[in-house]
């Protein structure tokens, strides 16, 4: 054990005596020949959490070796593989790693359906300020964060009193575009419901030549000298989906939803949605972005066969809700589809055997 | 020169030769790519005068001057840093989806991963980064919104994959080759959804100038603008469904010290003095949605909470994808880059990363890596 402990500090002398501190792609020198002579292995055949330090024979048939004179290294997940007391946080990111290889980076699961990441962007943006001393507080919100042309808009507000009830108030507010140019004051009026208020705009004026873009509500109040501001965003209606879909399974055994959408100006798009099991049992969603021209295109989703099978839910599949945007500054984002397109029926077995069998194919890779 | 490597003699005593190796192996130092939040012109690199380096031990509180981010960072390791500057400052009004911010740092992060180091003079010798280190990402307040926008576009079939804006529109930059291979990104502080400093300043009704100092400044300028926490300008709308490395956020629930602690009482639910913690930790829903120091939401009554949580910003809670909790500390915006405070309290979180409890930001980091 003293031989063992004397070589393990002399070793780490050794290293730390070579270690460069320069630019030099050269840092340290193998402590035995051993070591030195073993081929490095190819990374693909190294599983996600292999300890390699469990054995001598696993520690040199198995990774990477760093030679001054092969100037070849471990990938930095593997040095963090290859720790033995690894901390709290290096255990975190191997798993988090191995979460993100589990599916191609364009497929997303969702574990339940409140962490759809379209609907969570579609989600209202519920604004609560709070005096000073926290009891009372004013509730902000529009109907919709995303509108076109043309569309109703609605902003809502509310003023809770020192009990947390909702109380009578008289509001007044102002638009302005893009933080600089004032469209018009906003009145408002009181709903049927529980002393909400609300400012209706149809933004006629906006119809025939639109600002494209951020608009925001400033609101007050004459209960509290409580204010803020809500956003909503104005987008070109410049992609629509036409209602055609066709769906196939692909060689790796992965569901293909293609989606044919109508394009009325050209730029870059950006496309996602997310499948459903026929019982509402999240799955997963997928992502895509395209340059396109004006004109009828079909946008094309991939659902991988791990990420349904992961799911446990057997077909038909639906394609629940689509975000369709137009990228850039801001971004124009359409407001939310929910095509609910069924797809055939597909037994769960059928996505289990593809992953299983391409899971396989990886590792003879 | 030569640094004690405590670390590793902790590990190597303990390991049989054979092990040694593996764990040596493994004892590749680690690189901290350094990026820092709004009011700093990182551009400059004129001798001593490097705004971006200094950044890191700057204070705008007294008590915290001679604290080192940097310092307790690296402690008695061998491991390295590099700087990454760009320009954050209202004068240049650049926001994060910008290249003269989003595209200046990823490049940066590019020449630091080949090993050319980062063009800064470090006042610690031998502590640039090599090409084989193991990088990680940390930022604080602004850079922590930079490095969302740039890993939730560094994968393709995102929004704004590999794109940065221009003052004619959009400028390629490689996100991709940036993030890929980073480990890990860890965000203290950060404005990940905006602040409602920013809210105020643009609204109008940010009245308390002793407040808005050195972190924002009085207009509403586009990078301001930017950091508001209405949803339209929060970055998580302009990133795809994946990140390109994970993300490890470490929040602030301490107001600040003296007569500008007022500024707390001017935003929503728990902050750093400036930050809501709700954007800090990237949680679903507003940015300015009140929580608790244990990143829950309650009901209350007087201001008093009670009752079991309506809304938990654990690890399924958060409103980017990939992004984890690490850490609830009791500090301030100010102490959080500058390692001003060095023992502060901490709040247990769902899903939280507990090695190095009871340290600093910085010091958790050394700690858990």
């Amino acid at each position: 054990m003293l031989g063992s402990l004397i070589i393990a500090i002399a070793g780490v002398t050794l290293y730390h005596l070579k270690s460069t501190k320069s630019a030099q792609v050269v840092r340290y020198t193998p402590l035995t020949n051993q070591a030195i002579t073993q081929p490095k292995a190819p990374s693909s055949t190294l599983a996600p959490q292999q300890n390699v330090a469990l054995s001598i024979s696993a520690i040199t048939s198995a990774k990477a070796i760093p030679t001054a004179h092969t100037e070849t290294f471990a990938s930095p997940l593997e040095r963090i593989q290859a720790i033995q007391n690894k901390s709290q946080l290096q255990q975190a990111l191997l798993r988090d790693h191995e979460e993100f290889d589990r599916y191609p980076n364009y497929n997303k699961r969702i574990e339940t359906p409140e962490q759809d990441p379209i609907t969570q962007k579609y989600a209202i943006d519920e604004r609560i300020s709070e005096s000073e001393d926290s009891y009372e507080s004013m509730r902000l919100w529009t109907e919709q964060k995303y509108y076109l042309p043309g569309q109703k808009i609605r902003i809502f507000a509310q003023i809770f009193d020192e009990n947390r009830e909702p109380t009578r108030a008289n509001f007044g507010g102002q638009l302005i575009f893009n933080e600089n140019k004032e469209i018009q004051t906003l009145v408002f009026t009181p709903t049927e419901n529980d002393q909400i208020y609300r400012s209706e705009l149809t933004l006629d004026i906006l119809s025939e030549k639109p600002d494209y873009g951020i608009y925001k509500a400033l609101v007050i109040n004459d209960k509290n000298d409580l204010a803020d501001s809500v956003t909503f965003t104005l987008s070109e209606p410049s992609i629509r989906l036409t209602g055609e879909y066709t769906e196939q399974i692909n060689e790796n055994g992965s569901l293909i939803i293609d989606t044919e959408v109508q394009v009325s100006a050209a730029g870059r798009f950006y496309a996602q949605a997310s499948l459903y099991g026929s019982t509402a049992e999240s799955i997963g969603s997928a992502q895509t972005a395209n340059e396109l021209k004006p004109g009828k295109h079909w946008l094309r989703f991939t659902y991988d066969a791990q990420l349904i099978a992961d799911a446990g839910a057997a077909g038909p599949y639906i394609v629940k809700h689509v975000e369709l945007a137009k990228t850039g500054i801001p971004i124009s984002r359409l407001p939310l589809e929910n095509p609910n397109f069924i797809t055939d029926s597909y037994p769960l077995e059928q996505f289990s055997r593809a992953a299983a069998s391409t899971t396989q194919s990886d590792k003879l890779n | 020169m030569l640094k004690t490597t405590i670390k590793a003699v902790k590990r190597g005593v303990v390991l049989s030769a054979a092990l040694l190796f593996a764990s040596t192996n493994a004892l590749a130092d680690n690189c901290y790519i350094m990026v820092h939040g709004h009011g700093t012109d990182g551009t400059i690199k004129s001798g001593s005068n490097q705004p971006a380096l200094d950044y890191w031990s700057s204070f705008n509180f007294s008590q915290y001057s001679g604290s080192s981010f940097l310092a307790e960072l690296l402690g008695n390791t061998s491991n390295n840093y590099a700087i990454v500057g760009y320009n954050s400052t209202d004068e240049a009004g650049y926001p994060y989806w910008r290249d003269e911010t989003a595209g200046a740092i990823a490049r940066q992060i590019i020449s630091i991963r080949q090993g050319n180091g980062d063009g800064f003079n470090h006042p610690e010798a031998n502590t640039q980064c090599a090409a084989n280190d193991n990088f990680w990402v940390v930022s604080h307040s602004q850079g922590a919104q930079q490095m969302m926008f740039i890993a939730g576009n560094a994968i393709a079939g995102s929004p704004n994959y590999n794109t940065a804006y221009g003052s004619s529109g959009g400028v390629s930059v490689n996100y991709d080759g940036a993030i890929s291979g980073i480990l890990g990104i860890f965000t203290l502080g950060g404005a990940i959804t905006g602040t409602e400093g920013s809210d105020r300043v643009c609204n109008g009704n940010w009245l308390d100038a002793l407040i808005n100092f050195a972190f924002l400044g009085q207009d509403c300028n586009p990078s301001v603008q930017w950091l508001q926490t209405n949803d339209s300008y929060a970055v998580r709308n302009y990133i795809g469904s994946n990140l390109g490395a994970p993300i490890y956020t470490m929040g602030g629930y301490r107001g600040f010290p003296g007569l500008e602690a007022a500024s707390s009482a001017l935003l929503a639910g728990e902050d750093d003095g400036y930050i809501n913690l709700a954007s800090q930790m990237s949680c679903a829903g507003s940015g300015k949605r009140s929580i608790d120091s244990d990143l829950n939401s309650y009901r209350s009554f007087l201001g008093i909470s009670y009752g079991s949580p309506t809304f938990r910003c654990n690890n399924s809670g958060k409103g980017t994808p990939r992004t984890y909790n690490m850490a609830s500390v009791y500090t301030d915006h100010d102490a959080e880059r500058n390692a001003g405070i060095s023992s502060p309290s901490y709040t247990s979180i769902d899903g939280g990363i507990t090695c190095g409890n009871g340290r600093n930001m910085a010091g958790r980091i050394n700690s858990c890596l």
